[in-house]
């Protein structure tokens, strides 16, 4: 998991121990190495006062050659101080006197310290007259602190000696810094687990402050937030209360209270329009029903008695007393398509719609069946392009072509060879139905998609004006769009975009 | 026209007395000549069917000319009760209303009705359907016999 994704507090506890740990730890190293380069120090002016104090105490019964009092200072020295060894070399580095007197004979550079340090002291002799060179080695397991004191060829050796060699030899101080190196390893080790310790209490003042202050009311917001929609929905959520706080995290908390309540009214409102529409939808369907019922018994009653009038008193009436009661008929004739058409109208928004993917082809070719006595007999030429699949109610949707392809065969009835093109226009996304009629003026777009709207006179063009609404209607419960573009004597188009599956 | 059993009456369910009278006037221009009972609401129409009495049980009708919309007792209702009775179960039962509203078609169909027919506006249409149902019905279907 990369840090980004992983929790608050998480990354919380990481930045922290990131950036306290390291700081701390570079401080740690920086004192306790200080610490030991220190001690060393002290050490090594330690060594150097001894080989000092040493070389002033062995220089006067060496340079009278009283082998003797030198062993016996030397003896003394180790009484003094037990761990600190001190031999005297002579030139080739052979071990003349010393402190243990095991070693007396054999050479330093295979016993006590390296052979560069001893080169090293007679280059720096010879250039700047450096007698004294202190170092650190490490033999086995055991670490030591050596001074290398060079023995000066000078005047009063040269009765022994002679004169022509400037340095005569050397003497060493070994002294042991194991028992040091402990003192500093412990220390530094309290140091470290102190500082430790330190650290990861103050990383845990600091986390538990940040969590308490931010991770937690963050978390909680976001429990709160989980499902809010549908727990809103289901009636199980309450807005929590503020905290107060001034900073961001209350500001945030306020935020979410605001949006939750925002959502809590909302989702009131919609509840309660829902009510509305279900109680609007079952009062249409009520009131439809009983239209389509008792508002045709009367039409029914007027045009079956006029026309019991027309057959049985025929003798009692005149021309024009027939020619009214015609006109009564018709008139009622025409009322019951009225109302048909308006229940058509409002079954288009009330039936509901099972859509599925379906091939704008077939629905195309179901609905040109119904004209083909038409289409035949006028020798229409009808030509159906590739059209795409579609995601609709196919009953509706045939519908809808039904009237489209009604209205192109209706209103190119006066054209010498009517057209029809059904094709799919990629630029617009939508399926196109041109004829090569009468058009209209496109001013009127708007209103041929309305309710007994119609652009043309029913004695030129016999119909009521509901087809295109409920094209209309009825695409739109689809969320597609309807469009027509025709100019008169042109013929006319009609674009209609559904959701393309 | 020749009716195969003039005797039987035919029982016309209908609250609307325009309706009755045009009703009777095209019956009568087609010469179905048989009686006509006329209840003018639902409860109306199930007293002819099953009598007013607890055991007196009135003739079975030839045929019934059910309206949907009734006063009471809904036609729906008078319809499930003769399709539901035994006795009656196989008198041929033609709804003739003024709705075609999908669901009063669907309804009458799983109740079992035998025929499902919108009375025209046009007169001239009326008496036309009103032939053929006389026709289909009285003359042309056998019935079972009706037990009494
Ligand atoms: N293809 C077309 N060419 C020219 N005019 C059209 C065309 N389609 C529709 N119109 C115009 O739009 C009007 C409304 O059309 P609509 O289909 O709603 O009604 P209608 O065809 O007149 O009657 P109905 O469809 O109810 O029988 C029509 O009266 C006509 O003026
Ligand atoms: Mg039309």
């Amino acid at each position: 998991m990369r840090f980004v994704q992983k929790s608050l507090s998480r990354k919380i506890l990481t930045i922290l121990t990131v950036s306290l740990v390291i700081p701390i730890s570079i401080i740690i190293y920086l004192s306790a190495s200080f610490q030991a380069r220190n001690m060393i120090k002290e050490m090594t002016v330690f060594g150097n006062e001894l080989a000092h104090a040493m070389y002033a105490g062995i220089r006067y019964p060496m340079s009278v050659g009283d082998s003797a009092a030198v062993s016996k200072q030397l003896l003394d020295m180790r009484e003094k101080l037990q761990d600190v060894d001190v031999y005297v070399t002579d030139y080739a580095q052979q071990i003349v006197y010393g402190t243990r007197s095991e070693l007396i004979g054999k050479t330093v550079d295979n016993e006590i310290y390296n052979q560069d340090y001893w080169r090293k002291i007679q280059e720096s002799f010879r250039a700047v007259g450096e007698t004294q060179i202190t170092f650190e080695e490490k033999i086995g397991p055991n670490r030591f602190l050596t001074t290398v004191q060079l023995l000066p060829n000078q005047v009063d050796c040269h009765h022994c000696h002679g004169a022509t060699q400037d340095i005569l030899g050397s003497m060493v101080v070994r002294t042991p810094t194991n028992h040091t190196y402990q003192v500093i390893r412990t220390q530094t080790g309290r140091v470290v687990l102190l500082g430790l310790v330190g650290t990861c209490i103050v990383i845990f003042l600091i986390y538990t402050m940040l969590t308490n202050h931010v991770t937690t009311p963050v978390n909680r917001l976001g429990a709160d937030m989980k499902n809010l929609p549908e727990r809103i929905a289901a009636g199980d959520y309450l807005a929590p209360e503020p905290s107060g706080r001034e900073d961001e995290v209350g500001h945030l908390e306020r935020s979410f209270g605001e949006m939750a309540n925002d959502l809590l009214e909302k989702r009131a409102v919609i509840e309660r329009t829902n009510r509305e529409l279900t109680t609007i939808n079952r009062e249409l369907e009520a009131f439809a029903y009983s239209v389509s019922h008792d508002l045709r018994a009367p039409l029914r009653n007027i045009d079956g008695f006029s026309k019991i009038l027309l057959d049985d008193y025929q003798e009692k009436l005149d021309e024009t007393g027939r020619h009214y009661l015609n006109r009564v008929r018709s008139g009622a004739t025409k009322m019951s398509q009225l109302i048909d058409d308006i229940l058509s109208f409002s079954r288009a928004s009330r039936t509901e719609i099972n859509p599925r993917v379906i091939d704008a082809n077939s629905l195309v070719n179901e609905a040109l069946r119904d004209f083909s006595e038409t289409i035949k007999a006028r020798d229409i030429n009808v030509r159906v392009k590739d059209l795409p699949n579609i995601n609709c109610d196919p009953n509706m949707i045939r519908t809808v072509f039904s009237n489209l392809i009604s209205n192109a065969i209706k209103y190119s009835r006066d054209v010498e060879r009517a057209e029809l093109l059904i094709d799919y226009d990629e630029t617009n996304k939508a399926i196109r139905f041109k004829d090569n009629g009468v058009g209209f003026d496109i001013k009127y777009q708007e209103k041929i998609f309305q309710v007994f709207q119609r652009l043309h006179l029913p004695e030129e063009y016999e119909g009521t004006g509901i087809g295109l609404a409920i094209v209309k209607r009825m695409i739109e419960r689809h969320q597609g769009s309807i469009w027509a573009e025709s100019e008169p004597g042109k013929g006319a188009t009609f674009y209609v975009r559904l959701p393309v599956a | 026209m020749m009716l195969s059993n003039p005797m039987k009456n035919i029982l016309l369910v209908e609250d609307n007395p325009d309706d009755v009278e045009l009703a009777l006037h095209a019956l009568k221009r087609n010469n179905i000549l048989n009686p006509i009972d006329v209840a003018r609401d639902g409860q109306a129409a199930l007293d002819v069917l099953f009598g007013t009495g607890g055991d007196s049980h009135p003739e079975a009708p030839a045929l019934i000319l059910l309206d949907l919309k009734l006063p009471k007792v809904d036609g729906i209702d008078v319809l499930r009760r003769i399709k539901d009775d035994s006795r009656l179960k196989n008198v041929p039962v033609v709804v003739l209303t003024s709705s075609k509203e999908e669901k009063d078609i669907v309804e009458s169909y799983n109740l079992g009705v035998n025929s499902y027919i919108r009375k025209p506006v046009d007169f001239e249409q009326f008496v036309e359907t009103v032939r053929y149902i006389g026709y289909y019905w009285l003359l042309l279907n056998e019935a079972p016999v009706v037990p009494r």
